[in-house]
């Protein structure tokens, strides 16, 4: 499969309502996708994720800015002449043909010969497991037959680029995630780049290469899973991208490894990036999984805070808390909840910052 | 602003196709729909002689004939609305909520008046209560009744008028959410307080557009009042006769303006402010149906008076075949085949004319139609606006505003086609239509825009994705376009009998003018063959329709169910 790269230069949209008023949906999008990479546009409705996207199918003009497939750029071909098959969010499955026309519609309007078409549909058949439904017309299918068939009819096309329109938004929680690990075991396997449109950061996170990370029709990070996560660059993306607890402190020492940090009465202590100088206020992103919940009595090191359990939720596999230390009231969860008795709502505990997982980001 | 210039050249270069067919649409509607009303409107101020003057409005204002016509005008269809707003809503109320048998008889009587050609209940209710009429002076012995007037107008206008009410107020007391109700119960309400308390507040929006509708047609309505009107003159009927009659184009002019005006109020009136005010769309989820009503004395009375009307509107459209087989009604009962011996010999011509224009039209206005509601639904384009307006406007445009516009404005060069076939045609579509735009464009809002997109995606041009995905699934919208275009263009009248000539003739034209000399008996069956070639039109379509399949839909988020279904059927 001839997968190519994707690179979108300075892309901007703006939309002109009625009243002639201009609306700025997506800024300065500089994105370079490598071939085969899978990567993942994630951000908050209205992010310009969908129209980035659709810019790249065609469907929206790009108000100014370039977008190539590998060296060809393709911002003046019609969406018919591109080529790159998109998944729809409504899978959009023509519903006055069947499965099989369905599917071999693209090729046929490629005027492919009939038996190159039969022999093509049956190996994308193949792979989906969809052979036995070719004759069904799409309303007898139910929703994650119609997700595969939405699927099969972009693949057998075998484009340069694949898309992804939030392709797993309509189904049950369940097939959700059956049909992720398909997807990305379907697109590993064909080798295809692929773009894929989510608001579900789980979703972005177990499938990408890559996630973008948008908001207000801006970048605000490109990485892998691991790097949004842990290392996320803006305060935007920490609190997008699962929990964060925010934490405003002043640098009060800093030598060539490490930085001490004040957090109200207590010092902080942290791996330095070099970029400290003392006195400067920054932003501390605490995840409520890399922070550890001890008695007062028990002794210890490390960062540690006095606190008071305020609440707590049960969620089987973890245990919530929220602990008041002092300005800031943060949640910690505590993995494994059966290993220790719980703290109840009043208990006064000492909260372990770990140093290592700690970040910060500017504002 | 150059800029927007150049990117939308290049877009036309990009798709000329589509930019041809929208310069097509645009081109046409103006020629056809917006010039015509912009010469009539100038021909009501100007003379003869090209000088403006206001002497026609003036005369109208001083009263007179012409006033006249728009006074009576104004009673008949407040009476007409009324009338049939009243009959249609208890129709509607036991259809809706009650468990009754022949549902599907009062649903079949729904669709007469759709069919039926604009003479038939006229014909009938001269043939039962005219001087010779069957139960004035077979059955009561009156020698002197009189039918013709505004009596036989209100009854005619009724009996034809109030099955379009009951379309718009049953679907929308259908629409009503049971739970909706089952809560006023819930809370303490008897059924009558439930009725007077919920039901009918939630049904006002649907009763004031059923009122409107009726109202329209009634001012619009040429064919009752010319055949059983009398000395009742009406400003339809006006217009006709200061326009071929007289001659006075301008006071006919003038006339016709204000009709066309009084109209278009009173439709846009009925589609904004009536139409945001239903609170039917509010509902949630539909829960259980509703609990029909199955016994009672309520049920029992208006059962007994939907079943009465319902066989009072059958006898009068079976009457109508019946006297065509009748040598002299209210003289010579005997049987005669020499109506039609008449309608085959002198009427060939105006037969062929017909099927040949009405086929035609039939597939321009269905096609089009369809074209013009997915451009309206999906694309944007300079001159939208326009299509968007005059589209709208062709609904609320009496037959005979249309009829007097035509000669005025094509009787000259550069577009001297009176006369012609191209003429008629064009009468027949932007007749037909605006209901194939209307029910067009709700089918195309039902459908997600992204099955379009899949197929571009996928490698199809514009016109592939219109032939091959959009028209198939608005076949039903299509279809029931191509019904309506024929069946509205067989039975056209009000403004065909402006355009016909020597050379192209219509049926209906040919029913006036044996109505206008008393030969009940051939107008009859002339009324027959039309009924006749209607039913074996639809059966025709129905069969093609029903061969070519149907499919279901795959997913809900396909089609979203509008809340309120429009009244596609009406008339204007």
């Amino acid at each position: 499969m001839k997968s190519r790269t994707v690179t979108l230069n300075n892309v901007c949209k703006s939309f002109v309502d009625d009243s002639g008023s201009a609306f700025q949906a997506v800024t300065d999008v500089n994105l370079h996708i490598e071939a085969g990479e899978f990567v993942t546009l994630l951000g908050p409705s209205g992010c310009g994720k969908t129209t980035t996207l659709r810019m790249v199918a065609g469907f929206e003009s790009i108000s100014t800015g370039d977008i190539y497939f590998g060296d060809d750029n393709v911002r003046n071909l019609q969406p018919n002449k591109r080529d790159c098959t998109m998944v729809f969010q409504s899978y959009a499955l023509f519903p006055h043909m069947s499965v099989y026309d369905n599917v071999a519609y693209g090729l046929r309007l490629k005027k492919m010969p009939a038996t190159a078409i039969r022999e093509k549909v049956n190996q994308t058949f193949d792979i989906m497991n969809l052979g036995a439904y070719q004759d069904r017309m799409p309303g007898q299918l139910s929703g994650g037959q119609q997700q595969r068939v939405a699927l099969a009819r972009a693949l057998v096309m075998e484009p340069s680029v694949l898309l992804f329109d939030e392709p797993l938004s309509n189904l049950d929680a369940k097939l959700r995630l059956t049909m992720r690990d398909e997807i990305r075991r379907i697109q590993k396997a064909v080798g295809i780049t692929a773009i894929y449109v989510t608001h579900d950061q789980s979703e972005a996170m177990s499938m990408s290469d890559k996630v973008v990370v948008m908001n207000k029709g801006r970048i605000e990070q490109v990485g892998t899973p691991t790097e949004v996560y842990q290392r996320p660059a803006t305060r935007f993306v920490a609190d997008f991208i699962g929990v964060a607890n925010f934490l405003q402190a002043e640098v009060a020492d800093t030598d060539s490894e490490s930085v001490q940090l004040r957090l109200g009465e207590a010092l902080v202590k942290m791996p330095s990036d070099g970029s400290f100088e003392s006195g400067r206020q920054v932003t501390l992103v605490a995840r409520p999984e890399a922070i550890g919940l001890t008695r007062p009595t028990a002794a210890g090191s490390g960062n540690l805070l006095p606190g008071l359990v305020q609440r707590s939720a049960f969620m089987g596999q973890v245990q919530d808390y929220w602990v008041d230390i002092g300005d800031n009231e943060i949640q910690v969860t505590v993995s494994n909840p059966r290993a220790h008795e719980p703290f109840q709502p009043g208990d006064k505990v000492l909260v372990d910052l770990h140093g290592d997982s700690l970040h910060w980001v500017q504002g | 602003m150059r800029e927007t210039i150049v990117s939308g050249l290049q877009r036309v270069y990009r798709e000329p196709l589509l930019y041809l067919t929208i310069l097509l649409v645009v081109a046409s509607l103006a020629v056809f729909i917006a010039y015509p009303l912009l010469m009539i409107t100038k021909a009501s101020f100007f003379n003869i002689h090209d000088g403006f003057d206001l002497t026609s409005y003036r005369r109208i204002l001083a009263g007179g004939s012409l006033l006249t016509s728009l006074t009576n005008s104004f009673q008949l269809a407040l009476i007409a609305a009324t009338l049939s707003t009243v009959i249609a809503y208890l129709f509607a109320y036991v259809f809706a909520y009650m468990d009754v048998p022949f549902k599907k008889l009062f649903n079949g009587i729904a669709i007469l008046p759709v069919i039926s050609p604009p003479f038939v209940i006229a014909l009938s209710a001269i043939l039962l209560f005219g001087r010779q009429g069957f139960i004035t002076r077979e059955l009561l012995g009156i020698t002197n009744a009189n039918i013709y007037g505004l009596q036989g107008l209100i009854l005619v206008q009724t009996l034809s008028f109030f099955p379009i009410a009951f379309l718009v107020l049953a679907g929308l007391l259908k629409s009503i959410s049971p739970a909706i109700e089952e809560a006023s119960e819930n809370l303490g309400a008897s059924r009558l307080q439930t009725f007077f308390k919920v039901t009918l507040p939630l049904s006002m929006s649907g009763i004031a557009n059923a009122f409107m509708l009726v109202f329209i047609q009634s001012l619009a309505d040429f064919g009752n009042p010319i055949t059983i009107g009398g000395g009742y003159s009406t400003v339809a009927k006006e217009i006709y006769l200061q326009a071929v009659g007289s001659y006075d184009i301008q006071a006919g002019a003038a006339l016709a303006v204000l009709l066309l005006t009084i109209t278009a109020v009173v439709y846009a009136i009925q589609k904004y402010w009536v139409g945001n005010r239903s609170y039917v769309t509010v509902t949630g989820k539909p829960g259980a149906g509703r609990r029909m009503i199955n016994s009672g004395w309520p049920r029992t009375v208006l059962f007994g008076f939907c079943l009465f009307l319902s066989f009072t509107v059958v006898l009068f459209y079976i009457l109508v075949p019946v006297g065509s087989f009748i040598q002299l009604w209210g003289i010579n009962y005997s049987f005669t085949l020499d109506h039609y011996r008449v309608v085959f010999s002198l009427g060939q011509k105006a037969i062929r004319d017909t099927l040949f224009l009405a086929t035609i039209a039939t597939f321009i206005a269905g096609f089009m139609g369809m074209i013009i509601a997915f451009l309206l639904v999906r694309k944007n384009f300079l001159g939208k606006r326009f299509v968007e307006m005059v589209s709208m406007l062709s609904i609320a445009i009496p037959g005979t505003v249309l009829g007097i516009a035509y000669i005025i404005s094509f009787n000259q060069a550069p577009l001297a086609i009176t006369g012609t076939a191209m003429i008629i045609v064009a009468a027949f579509v932007v007749r037909a239509i605006p209901v194939g735009i209307r029910s067009g464009i709700t089918s195309l809002q039902q459908i997600d825009p992204s099955i379009e997109e899949a197929a571009t995606n996928l490698g199809a041009s514009q016109s592939k994705v219109f032939f091959g995905i959009v028209l198939p699934l608005i076949k039903p919208a299509f279809f029931s376009g191509l019904v309506y275009s024929f069946v509205k263009s067989m039975t056209a009248m009000s403004a065909v009998i402006f355009l016909v000539s020597a050379r192209y003739n219509v049926i209906t034209a040919s029913i006036l003018s044996q109505v206008e000399s008393g030969r009940i008996g051939v107008a009859s069956a002339y009324c027959t063959l039309l009924i006749l070639i209607m039913i074996a039109a639809m059966l025709f379509l129905h069969l093609v329709v029903s061969r070519m399949g149907s499919y279901s839909q795959p997913s809900k988020a396909i089609r979203t169910v509008t809340a309120q279904p429009e009244p596609q059927t009406v008339k204007v």
